[in-house]
């Protein structure tokens, strides 16, 4: 009970740096902050899929954006033009089209499928072999499959005009159409995506930031103690940072587990899906880069809105 | 160390609490503050801590006018000041090591420097024993020396008490004095508010006593 006041130990330790202590200090605050949360799982399970859910919407739709992006991707090498022949038309007649239609540089290639051959695909494929078979006449028309040299949208157009201009063609479908209406749909839906992620980042900012105004509340006697003994602001704000960072990434990596069990729900779906449309789509998951960010984007969040609310509350504690 | 000049503080209410105090105490000097309850002991206090403003007048702690200390720079300034509160303002959900610990931390010291400051804090108070235990379970007066413990772990160089042996028995208080007098001795500087006037009387230290927010006496009692 009697030792001086001033009696330093003789092993005194050489001074500190700045930064080491700052060190300790958030190791020691990183580690009481996640030791908060959890001894109140409830309510942080709570918080955490909150934020889990609000961020599942934009992904999913940034991630419908992509795979939209791929589908046009893989459409687009197979853009293909389907001539449909006049029905009346005989199979040598046909062929005679097709093979005038071969010496046109501006086609790559071209493909009969002729009436008779069209009648036997369809009946196979749709399961319609009963009904097919009780019509007296074949109702399908000899089709040209072309695949045209050119990509290009206006090119298209002309040679669906030349195309359209012969006697014996009834219709040119051209999938360029079809394409640009997926584009115009994956611009919707990208435009969509960012217009919410701006809505659920702000309904983030006040979700984080009013468990922070609570949390604050709880620990008000705690801060004016804090605040006497000489605590700065931002070392009283520390573990709330923490906090709002710790629920943002919890939030973001739970997100990111919701859309791989949707990923494994739909791929099946979205394979045969693809395979109607003859096409080697596979759906495509959120990629580790996009994961990570999605928890960054998380935490960000939650660290920026703990930041903002413990600022407003913390010094409105006066001791 | 610490100097008034003409400080005065009001309230919202319009009503004195301090009128035109002067006085001024030196590095290593140990002043008693004595008065009636509602004197204004605790206002003067607290404008040494920042914790209010003076109306009226300059405060100077430590070479700085707090009227002009911008509101960043008053955690600094407290650093510099051990204080002990009448209400002990203890942490209820925190072990008696780890409250007198809390200055340390915020310091920002090595958890074994720490650990080693704070079991030398609770050794001068006699509370090592209990280091583990939780404030609700200690005793009024061992609650008041877990407060001195946490005062004086930093090594302030300026010691405020409010009341700071009001809840213990003469010897436990002559225990504490004789703390506080090991700090002077090294010059750090103490000002202390009591009214156990007998206590203060048999120390025989200078005294500011105050009525109704004035100075009515400063000299040796």
């Amino acid at each position: 009970m009697t030792r001086g006041p001033h009696a330093r130990a003789r092993h005194t330790r050489p001074q500190p740096s700045a930064m080491d202590k700052l060190l300790w200090q958030h190791r020691a605050v990183a580690r009481d902050s996640l030791q908060r949360l959890l001894r109140s799982p409830v309510a942080t399970a709570i918080t955490v899929s909150v934020i889990a859910i609000a961020l599942l919407l934009p992904a999913l739709l940034f991630l419908l954006q992509q795979n939209l992006g791929s589908g046009i991707a893989e459409l687009d090498r197979s853009a293909r033009i389907s001539v449909y022949l006049e029905t009346g038309l005989s199979d040598s007649e046909a062929e005679e089209v097709s093979n005038y239609l071969q010496t046109w540089d501006s086609l790559l290639s071209v493909e009969l499928v002729s009436s008779s051959q069209a009648l036997a695909d369809f009946s196979e494929n749709a399961g319609l072999a009963g009904v097919l078979a009780s019509l007296a006449e074949n109702p399908l028309p000899a089709t040209l499959l072309l695949i045209p040299r050119t990509s290009d949208l206006a090119d298209l157009e002309a040679l669906q005009a030349e195309l359209e201009s012969l006697p014996e063609v009834a219709v040119v479908e051209l999938d360029r159409t079809w394409i640009a209406r997926l584009q115009a749909i994956r611009n919707f839906v990208s435009l969509l995506g960012r217009a919410l992620l701006l809505f659920v980042l702000l309904g983030l900012f006040a979700i984080i930031g009013n468990t922070i105004r609570l949390a604050i509340e709880n620990r008000r006697q705690e801060i004016r103690v804090q605040k006497l003994v000489g605590a700065t602001d931002a070392y009283i704000a520390r573990p709330f940072l923490y906090t709002g960072f710790l629920l943002g990434s919890a939030g973001g990596l739970v997100a990111c587990l919701l859309l791989l069990v949707l990923w494994l729900l739909l791929g099946q779906s979205s394979r045969e899906l693809a395979a109607l449309y003859n096409n080697g789509f596979e759906l495509a998951n959120l990629s580790l880069v996009s994961a990570i960010g999605l928890v960054l984007l998380g935490g960000g969040t939650g660290w920026l809105s703990a930041l903002i609310s413990s600022y407003r509350n913390i010094a409105a504690i006066d001791p | 160390m610490i100097r008034f000049d003409d400080v005065s503080k009001h309230y919202a209410g319009g009503q004195a609490a301090l009128s035109q105090l002067s006085f001024e105490i030196a590095r290593g000097e140990m002043v008693f503050v004595t008065g009636h309850s509602g004197a204004g002991k605790s206002t003067l206090l607290k404008l040494i801590l920042g914790m209010e403003k003076s109306s009226a007048g300059q405060v100077l702690v430590n070479g700085s006018n707090l009227n002009r200390l911008p509101r960043n720079k008053i955690p600094y300034h407290r650093r510099g000041i051990g204080a002990v509160f009448q209400d002990h303002q203890l942490l209820f959900d925190r072990s008696v090591a780890d409250n007198v610990a809390l200055p340390l931390q915020i310091a920002g010291f090595h958890p074994q420097e720490t650990r080693r400051r704070v079991r030398a804090a609770l050794d001068k108070v006699g509370l090592l024993s209990k280091e583990k235990m939780f404030p609700e379970r200690l005793s009024g007066g061992e609650q008041q020396r877990v407060g001195i413990a946490r005062a004086v772990v930093n090594r302030p160089q300026i010691i405020l008490a409010d009341e700071p042996t009001g809840n213990l028995d003469p010897e436990l208080s002559a225990d504490v004095m004789k703390v506080f007098e090991q700090f002077k001795s090294v010059g750090v500087s103490l000002l202390l508010a009591s009214h156990n006037l007998s206590l203060v009387k048999q120390l025989n230290y200078r005294t500011l006593t105050l009525s109704e927010g004035r100075l009515i006496r400063d000299g040796r009692s």
